[in-house]
């Protein structure tokens, strides 16, 4: 009975969406875009597939290539939307929490937006800072995310989780809902199937 | 479908009691702070520290046993509430060297996080103090989303819902600060 008083409780309560800014409330210049359609894309890649190779300008002060990693490292891609924004402004902190997790399944994260490189050198910055290479997909505009299928029609990408292990084969893909974070849970388990 | 009104009744005494809270209001000096039932902590430590009698199931805030409790909401995946958190663990060392071990207890309460978030968090920051999951922001909501990291000091009353004395939004840098004003706020 205790379950259905939550149940309605919460109907009544907290309409789907509502909570975005939890957890981004210190990060203060945030554009809540508002509800989106979740998914606006037709994915060109699917598990099994050596992933596309790519080359973007980063953070880092250097371009970073998938193929740097290629027999070192699980490769986490992390396409987000765009920079300060809700549920990116939570979705990468919760990288930086699970770092040593990522790092003791030898793996790394590289983040990938279609803003340019200042407007993600503000971002980071407000968030504290990532650990990992955060990579910029701003020209030609939205290249990569088109590569791999997660290019929107407005030119955002989608929030899209892609793992590659270390022979550069793409072993799981999530092409979340674009209003809600992936799961880390999630992550760590799908990192969990490979080998380190 | 039959509607148990039984179930219904007491949702509707519970939306008309949070309603006042639920819809971007945070509780302030005075107001009653929602006795909501939170699990009992697995780890002997946190019940003991607690002062719970039971060591299962649920208690609520006012099942406590000190005079004082500050609740703290936060998320994991809030930049300023991993700042934080080795601060947290500091407070309560400092709650203990002023002899208000007994008198003020905390509480953590994950916003929106679930069971797997919290425990990462704790171990990755080594937090002594105790850390609840609310994944379906019961609480959070009932205390008007305020952003992460917020405060709440609340008088304990036993058998009674706990009452606000002091509230706070935003992170302390100032542990010394904080405790002052906590204190002056509970007349500690």
């Amino acid at each position: 009975m205790r379950k259905l008083v939550c149940l309605i409780l919460l109907m009544a309560l907290c309409p789907l969406g509502s909570h975005a800014y939890v957890g981004a409330g210190p990060v203060k210049n945030i554009y809540d875009p508002g509800k989106l359609k979740p998914r606006d894309s037709v994915l060109k890649v699917k598990v099994g597939d050596v992933a596309p190779d790519f080359t973007l300008p980063s953070l880092l002060g250097t371009p970073v290539s998938l193929s740097d990693y290629r027999a070192k490292r699980n490769v986490v891609i992390s396409f987000v939307p765009a920079a300060f924004t809700p549920v990116c402004s939570q979705q990468w902190p919760g990288y930086n929490l699970v770092e040593e997790l990522i790092r003791e399944r030898d793996g790394v994260v590289l983040g990938i937006t279609v803003d340019n490189l200042p407007a993600l050198y503000a971002w980071t910055a407000e968030m504290g800072g990532v650990w990992f290479p955060v990579l910029s997909d701003f020209y030609p505009h939205g290249r990569v995310a088109e590569l791999y299928g997660v290019l929107r029609s407005d030119g955002t990408s989608e929030r899209a989780v892609f793992l590659i292990d270390k022979e550069g084969v793409i072993r799981y893909i999530d092409v979340h809902d674009i209003n809600a974070k992936p799961e880390l849970e999630q992550l760590i388990l799908e990192l969990d199937k490979l080998e380190k | 479908m039959r509607i148990d009104l039984r179930v219904l009744s007491v949702a509707m005494i519970a939306i008309l009691l949070f309603a006042g809270t639920a819809f971007g209001k945070m509780p302030g000096k005075g107001d009653t702070f929602p006795d909501v039932e939170l699990e009992v902590p697995k780890d002997a430590g946190s019940v003991e520290y607690l002062g719970l009698e039971e060591a299962e199931g649920t208690f609520r805030i006012s099942d406590i046993g000190s005079n004082f409790v500050l609740v703290q909401f936060f998320s994991v995946y809030c930049p300023h509430c991993q700042k934080e958190a080795p601060d947290m663990n500091e407070f309560r060392n400092r709650i203990g060297e002023q002899g208000l071990g007994d008198k003020l207890k905390i509480i953590c309460v994950g916003a929106g996080n679930n069971a797997f978030e919290v425990k990462v968090f704790r171990e990755k920051y080594d937090m002594t103090l105790p850390l609840f999951t609310d994944a379906e922001f019961v609480l959070y909501d009932a205390v008007g989303k305020p952003g992460t990291p917020s405060y709440f000091l609340v008088k304990n009353r036993r058998g009674e819902p706990p009452v606000v004395v002091y509230s706070k939004a935003g992170r302390f840098f100032d542990i010394d600060a904080f405790l002052k004003e906590l204190r002056q706020a509970a007349g500690l």
